[in-house]
């Protein structure tokens, strides 16, 4: 708007010169001065016009310009001598030519700019929104390992706490065998009508303490599938085997002595819920033992039951004795991972399978008997290769050295 | 005797103008010095102007101290002057009187003819160069005058015009 005004304010004095010619008289001299300070004007316009649109109206001020001044062509040549009127004006008008090209780049490239801008603009939100996108994962990934951290703390303290628990049942079974063994019913039964319902009422929780560990066990064993190893596993077996076993020797006494209506209905519970503990830690520990074997390596064939427990252990060693005998360097690493793994079972937990019916004794002395078989097969030959290399080579020497002693001495003799 | 004498006289008469005419120098005739546009010159506190672009150099405190009777100081700031097609120099300033039409010579210029233009001085005065005459402009009121070395004649527009009014 401002340079709008600015030419227009040009064309006008260029109006007024020309009007105030007419009016009054101008001199040569003053005309061609004229001339020359509105030329550099106009020139110095368009080297500080910043837009096309001025430019076009710089043009049309040149057309008032020459218009102006053309009637004084001839003065003009000579006060501009050594170039000529024509010559001043082509370049004014090359100069506005070239001066709108230039400008007109300009504008291209600053629209072109100005969307690359924007596109960066746009690109530079996106990427934040992106980058927070990443934080609030950051953020969400960390929680989850805190989450995962708390968790398996909570797991851990949980099966101390099971464990702590499974003492406590251990100790509870010791105390009701002794306090139940050393209990004479009959007497008992006689003394019934003196002082029996505060004995009876003091015993008779045992009934309901049981039937209460038995239903307890088994909702956690159903409910913590996946949070307990094979060692937990082989604990509770041991405290299943003891409760069983209890259970077993003392559970008609205890049944009678209990003092409340349901006795045969809670004990027929206990019986139902032992037998579905039995159950469900037999599968689950064979189902975690399918998992522990499978992290430590050993691929066995799936197995379900005892049974095909045992012929898979059977399978895969005679599989790897068999390999050792070919290759013994390769299935050595396999039979490391595996010694590691059964010795652990032979000497830590043998009993609990055992006692869980996992394997039997016998079974547990045969895959030993294998698992030394393959042991004599698996180790690396190289080092015994090495020895008979060496001890070939110490013979050899012996035998050279000896021909040479012979050699001297026989040229000894002759000397 | 007679006609020999005449002879002879002839030839010493040949020979004195053709010795004369062998020592003047070339010359060429029909110059223009007209200068296209006028002049616009200041004088330094002494009173020297110098036009570059012509070569020209002198002192205006003469011209002054006909125009003021006074060269204590100079006291124009501006100095115009255009070159006729003659060779002469036409010189005033704002507020003088008269024109001065000075003659080149060697080292000098020679007052030819001092021009009164106006008893009042002219305010504004301007030279153009026209094809046979120098013209002078008086820009605050528009007068016109021709100018030669001769003298000066108002120009007839104006003259036209004075006489509407």
């Amino acid at each position: 708007m401002k340079y709008r005004i600015s030419i227009l304010s040009f064309i006008f004095l260029l109006s007024a010169a020309g009007a105030s010619l007419a009016q009054t008289s101008q001199s040569d001299y003053e005309i061609q001065k004229d001339f020359k300070q509105h030329y550099k004007q106009l020139k110095n316009k368009f080297d500080t016009v910043s837009s096309p649109d001025k430019v076009r109206a710089l043009m049309d001020s040149i057309k008032v310009f020459d218009g102006h001044y053309q009637s004084h062509y001839e003065l003009l040549n000579k006060a501009l001598y050594p170039e000529t009127y024509n010559q001043k004006m082509d370049e004014l008008k090359q100069t506005s030519v070239k001066t709108l090209d230039r400008l007109e780049t300009i504008n291209q490239k600053t629209q072109k700019m100005q969307e690359l801008q924007k596109q960066l603009t746009t690109y530079e939100k996106n990427l934040q929104q992106l980058n927070q996108h990443a934080d609030s994962l950051k953020q969400a990934m960390q929680k989850s390992v805190q989450n995962e951290k708390r968790l398996s703390s909570m797991v851990r303290n949980y099966r101390k706490s099971l464990e702590k628990r499974d003492d406590l049942i251990m100790a509870f079974i010791d105390s009701t065998v002794v306090a139940y063994q050393q209990m004479d019913i009959s007497k008992m039964q006689n003394l019934e009508n003196v002082d029996n319902p505060e004995k009876l009422k003091s015993n008779g929780d045992a009934l309901k303490m049981i039937h209460n560990i038995s239903q307890e066990n088994l909702q956690i064993l159903k409910k913590n599938s996946g949070n307990l190893r094979l060692q937990d596993y082989m604990r509770m077996s041991k405290v299943e085997n003891q409760f069983q076993n209890m259970w077993n020797r003392l559970g008609d006494k205890i049944t009678e002595v209990y003092n409340g209506k349901n006795a045969d209905q809670l004990a027929s519970e206990i019986d139902k819920n032992i037998s579905e503990w039995n159950k469900a830690l037999k599968n689950q520990t064979l189902a975690t033992l399918n998992d522990t074997l499978q992290s430590n390596g050993i691929n066995l064939k799936e197995f379900d039951s005892p049974k095909s427990l045992y012929s898979s252990l059977n399978l895969y060693l005679d599989g790897k004795i068999k390999l050792s005998k070919k290759n013994a360097s390769e299935a050595y690493q396999d039979y490391k991972r595996f010694q590691k793994f059964w010795n652990k079972i032979e000497i830590q937990w043998s009993s609990n399978f055992a006692d869980a019916g996992l394997i039997t004794q016998n079974q547990m002395a045969s895959i030993d008997q294998k698992v030394d078989m393959w042991a004599e097969n698996a180790k690396p030959a190289s080092s015994n290769h090495v020895l008979a290399y060496l001890l070939g080579a110490s013979v050899l020497l012996a035998v050279a050295l000896g021909v040479m002693l012979i050699r001297e001495r026989k040229s000894n003799n002759k000397g | 005797m007679k006609s020999f004498l005449k002879t002879c006289t002839s030839i010493v008469l040949v020979s004195i103008f053709g010795f004369i005419g062998c020592k003047h120098s070339m010359v060429i005739s029909r110059v223009d010095y007209s200068q296209s546009i006028e002049s616009v010159l200041t004088p330094n506190q002494n009173g020297m102007v110098e036009d570059v672009q012509h070569g020209l150099k002198f002192n205006v405190k003469p011209l002054q101290y006909i125009e003021t009777q006074d060269t204590s100081s100079v006291t124009t700031d501006q100095i115009r002057y255009i070159r006729g097609a003659e060779g002469f120099y036409y010189i005033t300033a704002p507020n003088y009187k008269n024109v001065y039409v000075m003659a080149p010579e060697k080292d000098k210029l020679k007052l030819q003819k001092k021009i009164n233009v106006s008893d009042s001085g002219i305010t504004k005065p301007a030279f153009n160069q026209r094809s046979s005459y120098i013209q002078l402009l008086d820009r605050s009121s528009g007068n016109s005058w021709k100018l030669n070395a001769e003298g000066i004649q108002k120009e007839k527009s104006q003259m036209a015009n004075n006489e509407v009014n």
